[in-house]
């Protein structure tokens, strides 16, 4: 793996973590307490440019600390990205339309396999881990705020710098 | 075997992670002492410490400049506030020194004072399944599991939650809006007492439950800490009551309090980190 793109990886990663964290831009983003999923959107696009397998050690590393720093149940943002960056590369052939409206279909459709896997492990540890059900205005407040913040990812990662950087016929050279 | 590995190489690392997030799933209510949890956050933690600082001081730059004026104005009004203040502590001061002349004239015991540590929000859990905040000190600070935690808000104290965590740097607190967190409270008129705990993420509310029916409480009675159980010092504000439901066929009643703390407009606050001490070395006092 190239030097430059590890850096972009890390520097990507911890400032979409650090947005999605710290009580500074809660303070700031948040709609009723509610902060959309950046690092789901950032697995999503970087998909579609970078190497696969990149992918998901990234989303794996994003998952992991997204656990350390916020809820309970260590691991399960980190299953939850490593899940849907596997479902990506299975689903890789079927995925070729790049564009925006796209994108946010994706978006879409992770963030129910998301709920969907949350709900499954909340039952499984429910003995010794309580997983609450948020409201469905809750809900749909995050699914809708993490729809809007796609097209702002997709322009940083769409500039012609970072393309560069991560495209796989690049790296392939 | 290593051209299956370069074959296969995603599967494979899928696959270690499923098993690492699993099994740090089930570490996470163990006793092991370094779990993934600790050495992630031990290593992380720097870099979330310098973005923090880099971030508060830009947005604190672009927020100086647009209250100059305002803090202009404010300054006037605090000078006035100061000269007022002074003859305040004056008359305060002749008023301690009586009380303490007095207290030592009845034989009064002093009762100890809690060890306050203050410490930053720099964190909150952004899932909003849970209420827990993460503060700048850990356990090289003395913060232990347990300690309990509140702000200084117009000059009250409000309860923040506990702590529920600790790594070497910081500490995670579970807040008064998590619904795992009880809390014995009182009314401070009637002195009734019940167990409060949080809506979260339902509502921002709490609710109080086994508060005795006889009780006559009123919208926006403040309810504070009533220390029972030596999880929280006594005293500390709750909230206020907003909903009262007289139960017909039951011996309790239903209240909804509105806590005063606003997790958004508070960025510092206090950890007591000698409470188990102060609270039996009082409570031997009373025996």
């Amino acid at each position: 793996m190239n030097f430059k793109r590890i850096i972009f990886y890390i520097f990507f990663g911890s400032i979409l973590l650090f947005i999605q964290l710290s009580s500074i831009f809660n303070r700031i983003m948040s709609i009723r307490n509610v902060m959309p999923d950046l690092i789901l959107v950032s697995i999503i696009l970087l998909f579609q440019i970078a190497d696969d397998y990149e992918v998901l050690i990234y989303s794996f590393i994003c998952g992991f600390l997204l656990d350390v720093f916020s809820g309970n149940l260590a691991g399960l943002n980190a299953l939850t990205f490593s899940v849907i960056s596997a479902l990506l590369f299975k689903f890789k052939s079927l995925l070729y339309m790049k564009t925006l409206p796209f994108y946010l279909l994706l978006t879409l459709l992770s963030l129910f396999i998301k709920l969907f896997i949350y709900y499954i492990f909340g039952y499984i540890f429910k003995e010794i881990f309580t997983l609450y059900s948020a409201t469905l205005l809750s809900y749909g407040i995050h699914i809708l705020y993490t729809l809007v913040i796609v097209p702002f990812l997709y322009i940083i990662i769409t500039i012609p710098p970072v393309i560069n950087l991560l495209s796989k016929k690049m790296y392939e050279k | 075997m290593n051209q299956y590995f370069v074959k296969n190489k995603f599967s494979i690392t899928f696959i270690l992670f499923i098993v690492i997030s699993i099994s740090s799933m089930f570490f996470t209510t163990s006793s092991f002492i370094l779990t993934p949890k600790i050495i992630f956050g031990a290593i992380a933690y720097p870099f979330i410490k310098a973005y923090n600082f880099i971030f508060e001081n830009i947005i604190n730059l672009f927020s100086s400049v647009s209250e100059l004026k305002r803090l202009k104005d404010e300054n006037i009004q605090l000078k006035n506030e100061v000269n007022k203040l002074k003859d305040f502590q004056f008359k305060a001061e002749s008023l301690e020194n009586e009380n303490r002349e007095l207290k030592k004239l009845l034989e009064f015991h002093q009762s100890s004072e809690y060890k306050n540590i203050p410490a930053q929000i720099i964190m909150k859990d952004p899932s909003n399944l849970y209420s827990t905040i993460i503060l700048n000190k850990g356990s090289i600070n003395g913060i232990k599991k347990g300690n309990p935690v509140y702000t200084i808000l117009n000059g009250e104290k409000l309860l923040v939650g506990k702590v529920i965590e600790t790594n070497y740097f910081y500490c995670k607190v579970m807040t008064i809006f998590d619904s795992r967190c009880l809390i014995s409270v009182k009314e401070t008129f009637t002195n009734y007492s019940g167990i409060a705990k949080g809506d979260s993420p339902d509502s921002q509310l709490l609710e109080v439950d086994y508060f005795p029916n006889e009780a006559e409480i009123f919208y926006e009675d403040v309810f504070v800490t009533a220390g029972y159980g030596g999880v929280f010092p006594p005293g500390l504000i709750v909230g206020k009551a907003i909903d009262i439901q007289k139960q017909n066929f039951s011996i309790y009643q239903k209240i909804k309090l509105k806590p005063i703390l606003d997790l958004s407009k508070i960025s510092y606050v206090l950890i007591i980190i000698n409470f188990d001490e102060v609270n039996n070395i009082n409570m031997n006092l009373k025996d």
